[in-house]
């Protein structure tokens, strides 16, 4: 036989409702007990490793935390950044004594013969 | 600097050779008469770069140019004083390469191996007689890389407290990278030189692993399906990491000037093993690319260049605009790391412009630096850790 809804004010219901506490009450306890571990562990960061280790560790969390707010923030001008791009350029320009000797394309014609000549 | 200045002649098509129009003609040419130039000229022309560099970033700024008005009378009497970089642009980036670039070409040990050709020529014969242009070359590299005198002072990096301009260098190549040159001094003895205690040690961790990161992005660029494993994210917080370690051994300008001199010493032995110049014709060292004729050479004066001097050459243009990208903060956050991997030559912005990205860059100094050092940079040498961390045992 399936179980139905559970009815309210039914020995059944009154054992479901303890359940519920017992379980929110051992949650609670759990919390309690994650929370006074993490607080004793911080305590021996604190005294065994030094509050700045302590803080680099903090901070470190939080950036990893920012870092996708970050990257959505507009922050950046392209327009700056476009002329950034092209003075960078324009100061370091080299000469290139690599390059091929002939500009091929005054020489040739599309179709690959000679500019000026006749075709084969 | 000295390639930026062949450049700025060779764009000078009305003013410098009006008639030499053929763009292999011109590269030559002009780089042969920077190569036979006095060097007063050319220490005018570097004194002259760094004035203009040395200007306030911000016009409120309370720092004034060094230069005063004798001086920049004196800059302007110079051959090549026409010939100035983009004054905006200088005041961002100044007109010279990155250390890397000086530190990467003198990985070669050109410097070292050029020093014994200066030498073999002023006490005897023993390479042949040089020619007038080769005489000239001489003089202007043993007054540019090695003090000779000169109406000015040539690098004012050295001094009675500091004379060795090499350990100079190393010094600059120690603090920026953390990194020294791969081979001692030209007696082959230890190298000598003050090694500071705040050095840049994490550079060559954390540069390798931008270019994993990066490597990754490129290898997805174009991907359309599947897993895709590049990481803008990371990749931005390397690059920012970078930023912040080598600008820490930049604040207030530190090591500036270092750079200006060896960049400009590097580039002046670049150059002359660029092509086959008057010199390396006198030396028969003919050859189809810079390691080959500089390892001919150092076969002819009993000094052996490095086996990876063509790597060396090949990555120093580009290593110097990656980190010169790198440097002034392009990639201000994980939306702007393409500028590091992207390789269309116009990759279009939000807002509809145009950009040349830094990818094909990236590409190059992935491969020639994997080439140099022998590290595959497109593997990851150690498996990412997954499991969690775990705080300390409580006691």
């Amino acid at each position: 036989m399936a179980k139905g809804p559970v009815q309210s004010g039914s020995a059944s219901h009154d054992a479901y409702e303890q359940e519920r506490i017992r379980q929110l009450e051992k949650q609670l306890e759990d919390g309690r007990s994650a929370m006074e571990d993490m607080r004793r562990k911080l305590d021996y960061v604190l005294q065994e490793r030094g509050l700045e280790c302590a803080i680099g560790e903090a901070v470190g969390r939080f950036e990893t935390m920012l870092a996708p707010l970050k990257s959505l923030a507009p922050v950046h001008d392209f327009g700056t950044l476009r002329g950034a791009v092209v003075a960078l350029r324009r100061s370091l320009r080299r000469p290139n004594f690599d390059a091929p000797p002939t500009n091929f394309g005054e020489v040739f014609d599309g179709t690959g013969h000679p500019k000026g000549g006749t075709a084969a | 600097m000295i390639q930026q200045l062949v450049q700025l002649m060779i764009d000078d098509t009305a003013g410098w050779l009006p008639l030499v129009t053929d763009p292999t003609d011109r590269r030559t040419a002009t780089a042969k008469a920077i190569l036979a130039a006095d060097p007063f000229d050319l220490v005018l022309y570097m004194e002259q770069s760094w004035d203009r560099a040395d200007a306030p970033i911000q016009p409120s700024a309370p720092v004034y140019p060094e230069r005063s008005g004798g001086r920049a009378k004196l800059y302007d009497t110079g051959c090549f004083a026409k010939y100035r970089p983009d004054e905006k642009a200088t005041r961002v980036f100044p007109s010279w390469d990155h250390l890397i670039y000086a530190y990467v070409v003198e990985s070669t040990r050109i410097v070292q191996i050029l020093g014994r050709v200066v030498r073999e020529y002023r006490s005897g014969e023993a390479l042949g007689i040089a020619s007038q242009e080769t005489r000239r070359w001489v003089e202007a590299t043993e007054t540019l890389l090695f003090g000779a005198a000169n109406p000015l002072a040539a690098w004012l990096s050295t001094s009675h407290v500091r004379p060795d301009a090499e350990a100079v260098r190393r010094n600059a190549y120690w603090r920026m990278f953390g990194l020294d040159l791969g081979f001692g001094r030209e007696d082959n003895t230890p190298p000598a030189y003050a090694k500071a205690q705040a050095a840049n040690a994490s550079f060559t961790a954390l540069f390798e692993e931008l270019l994993f990161e990066l490597w990754q992005a490129i290898s997805n660029l174009r991907n359309q399906s599947g897993v895709n494993q590049s990481d803008d994210d990371r990749i931005y917080r390397i690059a920012e990491q970078l930023r912040f370690v080598l600008n820490s051994r930049r604040q207030s300008d530190m090591l500036r000037r270092e750079e200006l001199s060896a960049v400009a010493a590097l580039g002046w032995a670049e150059l002359t093993v660029s092509f086959d110049t008057p010199v390396v014709k006198d030396l028969g060292a003919d050859a189809t690319n810079p390691g080959d004729r500089l390892k001919i050479i150092g076969e002819r004066v009993g000094l052996a260049a490095h086996s990876r001097s063509a790597a060396f050459f090949a990555m120093s243009e580009e290593i110097s605009i990656l980190l010169r990208v790198i440097e002034a903060g392009f990639v201000s956050g994980p939306s702007t790391a393409w500028l590091l991997y992207a390789t269309e030559p116009e990759f279009t912005l939000p807002d509809g412009f145009k950009i040349t990205p830094f990818g094909n860059e990236s590409r190059r100094v992935i491969t020639e630096w994997a080439a140099a050092t022998g590290k595959d940079l497109k593997v990851r040498g150690k498996a990412v850790e997954t499991r969690q961390p775990r705080l300390v045992a409580v006691r």
